[in-house]
Formats: C-alpha cells, structure tokens, sequence
C-alpha cells in the first residue's frame, strides 16, 4: 500500500459521535458550574490566614496585659499562663480541624453533584 | 469543518467566562475528530465517547490554563489522547480486544466475493484499524485523515520523530495486512 492508497482509505475512517453526545456533555458541565456557584468552598488557605490573624493578637494580649482596662477580665491576667495556653491552643486545633471537615465536605458535595 | 461565526481563539476566550454555549460549539466542532483519535487507541466507540466526554470536561475546567501559544486543537487533542491511554491502562483492554477481533473476522474472510458499499469500506477500513496497534492506528489517522505534519503529531502526541516515522511504515503495513486477512481479494475494491 502506497502513501495515496492509505490516504485514500484513512480519510473514510473518520467516527461520528451519536446524536446526544453533546447534549449531555452540556448538561454535566452545566451542572457542575451551578453546583460550584451553590456550594462556594472557602478557600481553605484564606480562612486559616484569617484565625492566625485573629488568635495571634489574642494570644499576644493574653500574655502581655494584665486586663486591668477591663475589669470583668481581669482573672485573666491571674490566670495560670500555662493553662492558657493550652486551652488556646486546643481551641484553636478544635477550630482548624472543624474547618477541614467542612472544606472536604463541601468538595465531596460537588463531586458527588457531578 | 463547517464555516464558524467565530474562531476557535473566540469562543476559547468566551468559554473563559463561563459562556457554556461558546463551549457547547467548541465541543460541536471537535467531537467527531476527538472520539476517531480516542477509539484509535482504546478500539471501542463507546469506551472512546467515555473518554471524550471525560477530556471535554477537563479542558472546560483547565480552560483557565489554556495559555493559546499553541493551536486550541493541539492541546485539546493531546488531553484526549492522554485520557485515552489512562484509560486504556485502566481498562487493559488491548488483549481482549485482539481475540474478540479474531473471532468476528475468521467468518468474514470465508464469505464470498462482493460489492462493497461505501458502508462496508468504512467499516471494514476501522476493523482493520482496530486491529493494529493503537499508537500506528493514532499516528496513521492523524498524519493521513486529519493531515497533520509529523511536527504536529509530535507536539500532540509527545512522541519522537524516529518513532512517528517507524509506526507510519509499520501502521500501513500492518493495515494492508489486515485488509487482506479481512477481505481477501476484495481489497482491490478499496486500493
């Protein structure tokens, strides 16, 4: 078989995909933009910047203030800091744990909306 | 390919946004040459529009990425044809399809000498093809079919020159042979 001859054979080889093919690849992809524009899943990185950014200051004022400006907190500047700190901590633990249940919750909800 | 209301770089740039129906013509378009290059390698249709529709998806949400310093058509076909061969490995596939092949044609290659329509070429022209390796069936219809330069292929396929050379030697070679397995004498109704 000559280049012309397996030319002249491989150009009837094309497939045709059938009718619907296209209809419902459409409507999948549909679906998955809508159900990302439903389900947002926070990003991850962003929220944990934001507990840093908020337990920091909180930690630093745990340790550094006597709480004498306000007096109904005042036993925590007496508080044993060790004890603190491990409440903190655990807390905060707690907190970024919940956070990636939900963030992985939320990404199976959009696979499975798929 | 039919005359288009916009370029492939048009509606790429539409879909971007989010513009589902830009991509719904993106889709129309290279459907047809999608799933011929998917079935050269997995050797069954609706494996092959599995694969397809599971490529579309992937350039949909990778759209993003899409940097257009090379044609629309290179990079979707090349994310097709890799779905394809993780499919395939998947699958493994390639062994039964040789034997359920052997089998339909010992039936074929006894029957009697006749006409053959333009349905019957076509079929028996992607049996052949079914039957010879999927990297020669994939070379072979994209250097022959869709008349890429072997630089194309090379780009979308990431193989070496040396080998896109050989598996085209090889490729007609081996369809010639499975022509004649298939149709006897027949063949030169088809050459």
């Amino acid at each position: 078989m000559n280049e012309d001859q397996a030319k002249k054979l491989l150009k009837k080889s094309e497939l045709q995909a059938t009718d619907h093919f296209t209809d419902s690849l459409m409507k999948q992809i549909e679906a998955d933009v809508e159900a990302r524009v439903q389900a947002t899943v926070p990003s991850i990185k962003k929220v944990s910047l934001t507990i840093v950014a908020v337990v920091l200051p909180l930690f630093l004022l745990l340790f550094f203030k006597t709480f004498t400006f306000l007096p109904r907190l005042e036993f925590l500047g007496y508080a044993h800091r060790t004890k603190l700190f491990v409440v903190a901590v655990f807390s905060v633990l707690l907190a970024v744990n919940h956070l990636f249940k939900l963030h992985y919750s939320a990404k199976q909800l959009v696979k499975n909306e798929r | 390919m039919n005359q288009r209301e916009f370029t492939d770089i048009e509606l790429v740039i539409k879909s971007k946004t989010g513009d589902t129906a830009a991509f719904r013509d993106l889709v129309n378009t290279y459907k047809d040459v999608s799933l011929t290059l998917a079935c050269s390698i997995l050797k069954d249709t609706s494996l092959a529009e599995d694969a397809v529709q599971t490529a579309f998806i992937k350039v949909f949400e990778k759209l993003k990425t899409f940097r257009q310093d090379s044609k629309f058509s290179t990079w979707l076909y090349r994310i097709v044809i890799n779905t394809a061969y993780n499919l395939q490995k998947q699958q493994k596939i390639h062994m039964q399809i040789d034997v359920l092949s052997d089998s339909i044609f010992e039936a074929n290659e006894k029957s009697e000498t006749r006409v053959l329509t333009e349905e019957d070429q076509k079929k028996y022209i992607n049996l052949a093809l079914e039957r010879i390796k999927s990297d020669e069936a994939l070379i072979l219809r994209l250097f022959y079919l869709y008349d890429h330069s072997i630089l194309e292929i090379k780009k979308i396929t990431g193989f070496s020159k040396s080998k896109i050379k050989v598996d085209l030697h090889r490729g007609r070679k081996n369809m010639e042979r499975q022509l004649q397995k298939l149709l006897g004498n027949e063949i030169t109704q088809l050459l």
